[in-house]
């Protein structure tokens, strides 16, 4: 897999897969199908990591992470306000500026992991193993808070 | 209450892994920066994600309302902890409209002070509906989590029937012992001039006719008509019904069943009510504006119970049909039953009206070629059992579409008032 090059990979093919996937967006939105906006914005990250993978710019991937969060969210919010309901006036507004703040921390914080993944680290054991603990620990982190929220 | 993940947040937990696992494979750091800030929209949604405690209160501006007439239901929730938006949605039956889109209100959690939400609801038609509860759902300020828990009692409305003011009633056959406001043919103290005979012991001096004194030479007095009441029972047939909620059989004979009420109340006339149906119901005749209320109530719990049991007038108590009444009966003649019951009344020698209310109205319209045909052999089949009424000496009146309820009953004084003189 490391050894594919832009070459190999014709740029019909990638940008075909993410047609499909803006289609498959555009489809949740029409039919109010919130349940197919997250494999819609799946299917549109597969050829951008893609071509990150293979020499596309790593400072790029998390504005167009970002980017497809706040396609992601607009979406939900779409589909939510599809069913009819009074809104009270200030909602929309307070949901953009979470959206806004949330998204551009996440992208603050890829585009750190980022600059950090360009470093000319050498690696060895103790690198590894650290990088390991944090995925872990992040992982457990997420899954903790989960069962926190979830359990009422 | 219900706690549930929103699609949000397994599919951004599944991003990130697959994020992760791309980046492994790939083995490029810069594939998971692809999905970080959604690992940061995790992060921090279910940080800040707390179970709610929420409050809730729900009230009736008015428990009493006409047909049509708008009334608001009002609910003041309050909530602690980690809540982004509440959506409330009032429970509505299926007659009462609400003018909130979808009866839903979608406010910002409240802190601190409670928030009042308002929905202004129309019933439709007359009935007993209980408005509420209200379905609260909670989500967290970044969507990942929701929270349903349905609060607030429900609240009564009672809907009264919307009438029409009648100008003219159907006058009873006959009068009671009451005062009240019809001429009987007793003579007695009164306005109406009845005739003239002569003096007895204990005539006021006042009542002395003076020119038939002179002319008679004896004292003549003048007498006059009683001013009596009547009874009149307003009979409800409520065996089978035909249409939809708001027009339908029934929706329209307790409409004039409450006009008729109306009237004969303000004419000073005892009204009582019978519900003959699958279930039976009856309300004792009184008199008075306070009865009226309990007339309407009464009317307001009237509704087809499907029975195939055999029912006669024996089953109604005597008390509620008092001798010398007067009964207007409110029916579509579709059962027998309700048929073989008013020819038992009429037998039974009780001054009965026949309001027909024309069930061919509320056929539902269909393409299909057999149906005019079933159309007519049943009208002819209910024109038969009509016939066979009027035979036996009833009074029928149709009442059809499009036609006022005083027209019909302009129909009926003009049919009694022939009969009479057919039989003079």
């Amino acid at each position: 897999m490391t050894g594919l090059s832009s070459a190999q990979l014709p740029q019909s093919l990638l940008l075909g897969v993410e047609a499909a996937g803006f289609t498959l967006l555009v489809a949740a939105l029409v039919l109010a199908r919130a349940d197919w906006v997250v494999p819609a914005v799946a299917v549109v990250i597969v050829p951008e990591a893609v071509t990150v993978a293979i020499g596309g710019p790593a400072q790029l991937a998390p504005v167009l992470g970002t980017l497809l969060l706040a396609a992601a969210e607009l979406a939900f919010w779409s589909i939510e306000r599809s069913s009819p309901a009074q809104e009270a006036s200030g909602v929309g507004l307070v949901r953009l500026l979470w959206l806004l703040g949330v998204g551009l921390a996440g992208c603050a914080v890829g585009l750190l992991m980022a600059t950090l993944s360009e470093l000319p680290l050498a690696g060895g054991f103790d690198l590894t193993a650290l990088g390991m603990a944090a995925a872990i620990t992040v992982g457990c982190a997420l899954l903790w808070l989960s069962r926190e929220a979830v359990r009422g | 209450m219900t706690v549930r993940p929103t699609p949000r947040l397994a599919g951004y937990a599944a991003l990130v892994l697959l994020g992760a696992f791309g980046a492994v494979t790939l083995d490029r750091i810069a594939v998971l920066a692809l999905v970080v800030p959604f690992a940061v929209w995790l992060a921090v949604g279910l940080a800040r994600t707390t179970p709610p405690q929420l409050e809730l209160g729900c009230r009736l501006d008015q428990d009493r309302v006409a047909e049509g007439e708008e009334a608001t239901l009002s609910a003041e929730v309050s909530c602690r902890g980690g809540l982004g938006w509440l959506e409330l949605r009032a429970e509505l039956p299926s007659n009462v409209t609400c003018a909130t889109p979808g009866a839903r209100h979608r406010i910002r959690a409240p802190r601190g002070v409670p928030a009042t939400l308002i929905w202004p609801i129309v019933p439709r038609r007359w009935g007993s509906y209980m408005c509420g509860p209200i379905a609260v759902r909670a989500r967290d300020r970044l969507g990942l989590v929701y929270y349903t828990v349905r609060l607030g009692e429900p609240q009564m409305l009672r809907v009264y029937p919307a009438f029409e003011r009648l100008r003219r009633l159907v006058p009873p056959a006959r009068t009671q012992l009451f005062a009240g406001n019809r001429i009987a043919r007793r003579h007695g103290e009164g306005i109406e001039f009845a005739d003239i005979r002569a003096f007895t012991a204990g005539d006021r001096v006042r009542r002395i006719n003076w020119r038939a004194t002179a002319r008679t030479g004896a004292p003549q007095v003048n007498d006059f008509h009683l001013e009596r009441n009547a009874d009149v029972i307003l009979f409800i047939d409520s065996f089978a019904d035909m249409g939809a909620d708001r027009e339908s059989v029934l929706s329209l004979a307790v409409r004039a069943a409450t006009a008729l009420a109306d009237g004969y109340l303000g004419e000073r006339d005892r009204v009582g009510v019978v519900g003959f149906g699958g279930l039976l119901r009856w309300l004792l005749p009184a008199m008075g504006p306070r009865h009226f209320y309990r007339v309407v109530e009464a009317l307001l719990d009237t509704e087809v119970v499907t029975s195939y049991a055999w029912r006669e007038i024996d089953v109604i108590p005597p008390r509620v049909l008092p001798p010398s009444a007067t009964i207007v009966a409110l029916t579509p003649l579709l059962d027998p039953r309700s048929l073989g019951a008013l020819a038992d009344l009429h037998h039974r020698g009780f001054d009965l009206v026949v309001l027909e209310i024309t069930p061919e109205r509320f056929l539902p319209r269909s393409g299909r070629r057999l149906d005019p045909l079933a159309v007519r052999v049943w009208g002819m089949l209910r024109s038969a059992r009509r016939r066979s009424l009027e035979r036996a000496g009833l009074i029928i009146v149709e009442w059809p579409e499009g036609v006022e309820l005083e027209t019909v009953l302009n129909r009926v004084r003009e049919y009694r008032r022939f009969a009479r003189r057919s039989v003079a």
